[in-house]
């Protein structure tokens, strides 16, 4: 078992690779890796509650409706967010500080970047 | 040393050349590698006879001990099927690609 640091890094609304990014994330845990899906910069707007659906992207719903029982931990680095997001952030995502961020990230032993 | 790589950047992106280049020289030097794409990076493994393709050393890689696997579901999502890519490329899943993490010494995402 590995500690695995799934980085999200774009915007959510620009490419799919946000939720393959979360499906990814789902499929590591299947080698039962502690996965935790961290989103920075401008992916921290993959941390609201988006429907990516209504403008014909894949649904990122199943994804997310699976973490919890894998044990998928998500965070948001809170200093990404300007202070209108951060009401909208969905209540399976942690918001922390960036040094936090940074910690997680030191302490990995896998980063995937996407 | 076993080197895992996820390459999910399609033949036009300067990951590509990367990859191949690191990869070979791993190789080279005694290590293992095994090479997972997805998304976009299915797309260096498809067969293109073509004389103006892209940089794509896949092949030469496998011919010398590489592995190289690819996610199906976005193979499949591209319009691709397992006699679109070149023969040695595993088509395979994200359990495939958990299982190269857990076995990697080193793993490195480009994409």
């Amino acid at each position: 078992m590995k500690q695995v640091v799934v980085m999200i890094r774009r915007g959510p609304l620009t490419t799919v690779l946000t939720g393959e990014a979360l499906r990814m994330s789902l499929g590591l845990t299947l080698s039962d890796h502690r996965v935790t899906v961290v989103y920075v910069e401008d992916g921290a707007y993959g941390a609201l509650d988006l429907k990516p659906e209504q403008i014909a992207q894949p649904s990122i719903r199943q994804s997310l409706d699976l973490f919890e029982g894998m044990k998928v931990r998500q965070v948001v680095d809170r200093d990404a967010l300007e202070s209108w997001a951060v009401p909208l952030l969905r209540k399976d995502v942690t918001p922390i500080k960036r040094p936090a961020v940074l910690d997680l990230i030191c302490k990995a032993d896998v980063v995937l970047s996407f | 040393m076993q080197i895992g790589i996820l390459l999910t950047s399609s033949p036009e992106h300067e990951n590509t050349y990367t990859v191949g280049q690191l990869s070979a020289n791993f190789l080279r030097a005694g290590h293992g590698v095994q090479i997972f794409l997805m998304d976009d990076g299915v797309y260096n493994a498809v067969k293109n006879p073509s004389k103006n393709r892209l940089f794509s050393n896949m092949h030469q890689l496998m011919a010398e001990g590489a592995k190289i696997y690819l996610c199906a579901v976005t193979a499949e999502a591209r319009g691709l099927a397992q006699e679109d890519f070149l023969d040695g490329v595993e088509l395979s899943s994200q359990y495939e690609l958990s299982h190269i993490v857990e076995c990697s010494d080193r793993f490195l995402a480009f994409g």
